[in-house]
């Protein structure tokens, strides 16, 4: 097993990492960007290397500095994490040639599946169903006028190297094709230095089921069950929970086994995930495989009792899948809320700022995975993801109501969040009667209400006496530095109280 | 006591506050209401509805959860007195970048006619291309950004003539 462990990542999923190397005896060494200096998880690790300036493109995405800050601190190995280099072959590349092992796939798994055009071959050959589309990418218009046509509006144009809804569009009719091809195309370059895209259906209002899925380097396969993940703005999941309601055990047995055998014609090793969009017939089709840890993994956590970040390190440090992740069973049922520092009443549009105030909801069945504290500052050059609610519940009922519960008590002040909306969705009639597919925030969920005048003055009255409170503080004082003029104020209610 | 304006999505409210048996009686556009501040945070009724809230204040803005939704409100500028000048987000004629970030595209000419929520202009913030949408219906007035250029949340992107 290894002794150290360098974690090439920011925020939430740094944390939880570290956390998993910290229960396996292992020391850590975060990287950060200068931005990054006063963030939670650079003080979490047990070292921390600087990488460069804000701009991901001098810092995170640098493999030479991830590889150079690696050798530097003696770690034996790399964990990705989600996004930034998690799923670009280079790095474990650049590990194979610098002796370090890289906590994921061969370079040649994540090239084979991490362009999904590769891997919509690789699926074909494990005679796994896929979407009808392009088979391979193209820059010509009327190649994609010609496909979309053939297989019927609406269409999806998404980037070959994709992920999280960048470089990806919906097209509703022909006329909307071009500005698409190209907003697509000038969006995957940015985010992925690729500008290669494709074409697929659109399938109206799919479930999008995806499978946990691991492989070791002995020829190991297993699977993990699903998660449902149909819940999604801006083509980004928002809402993730499993068991799914739309399986039962004789269609989960046959995604599983699908998901299994793409995973061999891999050769993968470590941990991925095979997405199927499943439609209304029980008919589901292979959508994409992340070579990655997902996001969303809490609530396989949850339900299979396993640590899967743990899983991935005995993988890395050559162990066989063992025989719990084997042997595993789905038990009771899990929900993720995800919370991002967005505006659901403004187009869900990222927000900034600086955390005020943070208090997070705890107690039995309730996990927080958080990246931030008060006095973080959510800046504008990273994914707006500020935290995770991950709810366990025997039943589904049990487990929504418990994340209404925390998602109540989740008070987050300085920046806009998406908790209001995700309380509203959790609450509709749609959701608790299992309704859910990928449109369902366009289809289901109503405009979020306005704010009535009684709530509207009830705000202002509070926003008027905060004001003096703020006002009425001693103004020399200062505490710290940094975060100092904010702290202050946000101390105002307590001195207040104590006066008052 | 005290007097503030405050502004909420284009609306004025004058409030005046004043102690009352250790709380704070507080009269929001005609409407009375009561504020207990506690260690948390606060409580606020109208003598029928009690609501939980909490709050924070920062340099420029004051935030207030009431009951699970959020609210913004611009601080009023301690010059200024009223605040009218500082509550320039709140205006209807003008469409503000939600964040610092780079323009893509804009979507519209000056002279086109917009609906509410139509997309003007993408802005790229967070690695992401993001849609603003026009604060009303109306006419295009003034574009102030070209594709390329950096912006700040300060000057309008956007200037519409509001349609009547």
């Amino acid at each position: 097993m290894f002794k150290k462990i360098l974690i090439a990542n920011r925020g939430e999923i740094a944390i939880r990492v570290i956390n998993t190397c910290r229960t396996l005896g292992i020391k850590t060494v975060a990287v950060y960007s200068e931005a990054d200096t006063n963030s939670l998880h650079r003080w979490a690790a047990d070292e921390a290397v600087q990488i460069g300036p804000a701009a991901p493109g001098e810092s995170y995405l640098v493999i030479d500095k991830i590889i150079n800050a690696a050798k530097e601190t003696g770690a034996e190995a790399i964990h990705p994490g989600y996004g930034f280099l998690s799923e670009n072959p280079q790095l474990p590349g650049a590990c194979v040639e610098a002796g370090i092992v890289f906590i994921g796939p061969s370079a040649e798994s994540m090239r084979l599946m991490g362009n999904k055009i590769s891997a919509r071959e690789a699926a074909i050959e494990a005679n796994a169903p896929i979407t009808p589309g392009l088979e391979g990418a193209a820059t010509d218009l009327s190649v994609f006028q010609k496909k979309a046509d053939e297989v019927g509006y609406p269409v999806l144009i998404k980037a070959a190297a994709g992920g999280g809804g960048k470089g990806m569009r919906l097209v509703e009719a022909p006329t909307g094709l071009a500005d698409a091809i190209e907003a697509a195309a000038r969006e995957a370059e940015k985010a992925f230095g690729n500008s290669a895209i494709y074409l697929e259906k659109y399938l109206v209002k799919p479930r999008h089921v995806e499978f946990q899925v691991f492989g070791d380097s002995h020829g190991n396969y297993a699977h993990l069950f699903e998660r449902e993940c149909s819940i999604q703005r801006r083509h980004q999941k928002i809402i993730e929970e499993t068991p799914s309601v739309a399986l039962n055990d004789e269609l989960r047995a046959r995604m599983g086994e699908a998901a299994v055998s793409i995973t061999r014609a891999a050769k993968y090793v470590g941990a991925g995930t095979i997405e199927f969009l499943l439609d209304d017939s029980g008919e589901f089709y292979f959508l994409e495989m992340n070579t990655r840890l997902q996001v969303e993994h809490p609530i396989t956590e949850e339900v299979t009792g396993l640590d899967l970040v743990a899983e991935q390190i005995r993988i890395a440090s050559g162990r066989e899948l063992s025989e719990e992740l084997r042997g595993a069973t789905q038990r009771g049922h899990a929900i993720e809320c995800r919370i991002y520092a967005e505006d659901a009443e403004n187009n869900f549009f990222p927000s900034s700022g600086e955390v005020l105030r943070y208090t997070e909801p705890s107690g039995p069945g309730i996990r927080v995975d958080s990246g931030i504290e008060e006095g973080s500052v959510v800046g504008i050059d990273y994914d707006p993801i500020l935290a995770k609610v991950v709810t366990y519940g025997e039943t589904r009922e049990a487990a929504r109501l418990r994340m209404l519960d925390a998602l109540r008590r989740y008070k987050i002040l300085g920046v806009k969040t998406c908790n209001a909306y995700l309380i509203d969705i959790l609450e509709s009639e749609a959701f608790i009667s299992g309704r859910t597919h990928t449109a369902f925030i366009d289809d289901e969920m109503p405009e979020i209400a306005d704010p009535s005048d009684l709530e509207i003055r009830a705000a202002a009255a509070i926003a008027a006496v905060a004001l003096e409170s703020a006002v009425a503080k001693p103004s020399g004082a200062t505490v710290g530095q940094g975060v100092a003029p904010s702290l202050w104020d946000t101390l105002g209610t307590w001195r207040i109280g104590e006066s008052g | 006591m005290g007097a503030h304006r405050l502004h909420y999505r284009g609306e004025t409210l004058d409030i005046s506050t004043a102690r009352k048996d250790g709380s704070h009686a507080v009269t929001v556009d005609g409407a009375e209401l009561s504020v207990a501040l506690n260690r948390d945070g606060a409580h606020v009724t109208d003598g029928q509805r009690r609501f939980d809230a909490y709050f924070a204040v920062s340099k420029e803005r004051i935030f207030v959860e009431l009951d699970g939704r959020l609210f913004e409100f611009e601080r009023p500028s301690s010059e200024g007195g009223s605040g009218a000048d500082s509550a320039h987000h709140d205006v209807k004629d003008k469409l503000f970048a939600p964040m610092p970030g780079k323009v893509v595209k804009v979507l519209v000419s000056v002279g086109d006619s917009v609906v509410a929520k139509q997309p003007l202009v993408i802005v790229e913030s967070m690695k992401m291309e993001n849609q603003a949408l026009s604060p009303a219906a109306g006419t295009i007035k003034a574009i102030n950004f070209a594709a390329g250029d950096q912006v700040d949340t300060e000057r309008a992107l956007v200037e519409l003539e509001i349609a009547e």
